[in-house]
């Protein structure tokens, strides 16, 4: 089977068992949207500074994603269907398909999110174009590390907890550029275009260490 | 001033002191850490060379 | 056998040296000694990190468990070297500038380097299994290694346009007077061979402590 099909054949697998039971998407959302209006409510009618929420954003994107993309290697062990996902898969395209099947779930939410982020807390942004460069960028960053840690702790004890603590250190960078971007859009002084680049390069070298590592973790 | 020394005080005199004896306490803990390596380092090459002939 | 009572001998001159042949700095007077102390901490934990990244890629290649073993070890000895420059480094701005910890660059990415040890040393304990722990910790260990150079190079550049990084202005004006330059570049060498030893030590240990499991 042609890589380009077995990757696909990955990610629909995947997409049909979540379309069947949304268990990432529903962890991920309820985190997100819970949060979102617990702070708006604390906050009330002072309004918060563009770095305020700025930070707050991202920091809502990061917790969701270990809220719903961590599932995408545990259910298969939890459903035992890891081993005959491993010979009937090349680990290139089962890390492709699941990095795909995160990434669509991560723009999901965020399409979720994100406007309802701007009605709750209400901020500006300066240039649409690059709020929008920053989150796509960040988040296939995100979804590139996450994926491959997720299924480093699919293999270890006590999974769902260590997805953060090992993801929080590789995704430091990610985070403080997209944030440092943000802000600049939210307060309006200046472009992000520095951030943006850095974010772009951090998808790069992610995704490649990611698909070079891939095997190591997949394969005994 | 340094912060530390308004609020530690003290003439110049108790100063020279005291950083004598600062020195003197972190060279003690150096022969220390230093000791416990180094008799550490001979039982393990005992041990090893034991393992070699024996 | 020589050389490290020669190490002894050294560090021990590096010691007296801070005390009483380098001169005080402004501002830190009898804090100017931690210099000696906190910046070759950070540097061997840097390092223990370099060396611990390059025994994981071993790992993956040989599957040998010594190249496993020694990727672990320096790990565990980078944590302590980071601690201690964590610690150190958060004394030496309370001198400095009044604030035990500020997440400025430097200081951020030093806990950082904490951090990643954690999760390293962290995954370790919570997977089953000698070679699927040797393996899963190797590629976490090379995954982290990756983003290093964004915490060390990118990060600062970023924080720096925000607000002025007061420890890279700092240490520029912090010129280091000659002797206080010697006897700082003695220690880094001092501490350099201080972790080779310890390394090379828990080595001979973990290939002691192997045999004996191995052959009762």
């Amino acid at each position: 089977m042609p890589w380009v099909e077995g990757v696909l054949a990955v990610f629909l697998k995947d997409w049909r068992s979540e379309f069947r039971t949304r268990y990432a998407l529903n962890a991920a959302l309820l985190f997100a949207v819970t949060t979102l209006v617990v702070v708006s409510f604390a906050i009330g009618a002072f309004g918060i500074s563009g770095d305020l929420l700025a930070a707050f954003l991202w920091v809502v994107i990061l917790f969701s994603s270990m809220a719903g993309l961590g599932q995408v290697f545990i259910k298969e062990v939890e459903s035992r269907t890891f081993t005959a996902l491993r010979l009937v898969a090349r680990p290139s395209e089962v890390w492709a398909g699941k990095f795909f099947f995160n990434l669509v779930l991560l723009l999901g939410l965020e399409v979720i999110i994100i406007p309802l982020f701007f009605i709750l807390l209400n901020p500006r942004v300066s240039d649409w174009g690059g709020f929008l460069a920053i989150l796509i960028l960040g988040s296939i960053g995100l979804a590139g590390a996450t994926t491959l840690i997720a299924a480093i702790i699919a293999q270890a004890k006590g999974k769902g907890a260590l997805l953060a603590g090992l993801s929080y250190p590789i995704l430091i960078p990610l985070l403080a550029a997209a944030t440092s971007g943000t802000r600049h859009l939210f307060r309006g002084d200046g472009s992000a275009g520095q951030e943006t680049q850095i974010l772009a390069a951090y998808a790069v070298v992610v995704i490649t260490a990611a698909f070079l590592l891939f095997e190591f973790v997949w394969s005994e | 001033m340094s912060p530390m020394i308004e609020t530690l005080g003290g003439t110049a005199g108790q100063r020279v002191v005291a950083d004598f004896v600062v020195m003197g306490v972190i060279l003690l803990v150096w022969a220390g850490l230093f000791f416990y390596l180094f008799r550490l380092d001979r039982k393990v090459r005992a041990l090893l060379k034991k393992d070699k002939t024996g | 056998m020589l050389w490290q009572l020669l190490l002894f001998v050294w560090m021990s001159l590096v010691i007296v040296a801070g005390f009483l042949y380098a001169p005080l700095a402004e501002k830190l007077y009898e804090m100017t000694r931690i210099i000696y102390f906190h910046i070759p901490a950070a540097w061997v934990a840097v390092l223990a990190f370099l060396v611990s990244t390059v025994f994981s890629i071993r790992y993956l290649a040989t599957r040998a468990w010594g190249d496993d073993a020694r990727a672990a070890i320096s790990a565990e000895l980078g944590l302590l070297f980071a601690v201690l420059a964590t610690a150190s480094g958060a004394i030496f701005a309370k001198a400095m500038w009044g604030a035990y910890w500020n997440w400025d660059p430097r200081e951020t990415s030093i806990f950082l380097l904490l951090l990643i040890y954690g999760a390293y040393l962290t995954l370790r304990s919570a997977v089953e299994g000698e070679d699927k722990r040797a393996r899963l910790a190797a590629v976490y260990n090379i995954l982290a290694f990756v983003t290093v150079p964004f915490l060390v190079f990118v990060v600062p550049r970023l924080y720096f346009s925000l607000h002025p990084d007061p420890l890279l202005n700092a240490q520029a004006r912090l010129e280091m007077h000659p002797r206080m330059l010697q006897v700082f570049l003695a220690s880094l060498a001092g501490f350099t061979m201080l972790y080779f030893w310890i390394f090379d030590l828990s080595w001979k240990v973990a290939r002691l402590k192997r045999k004996q499991e191995e052959a009762p």
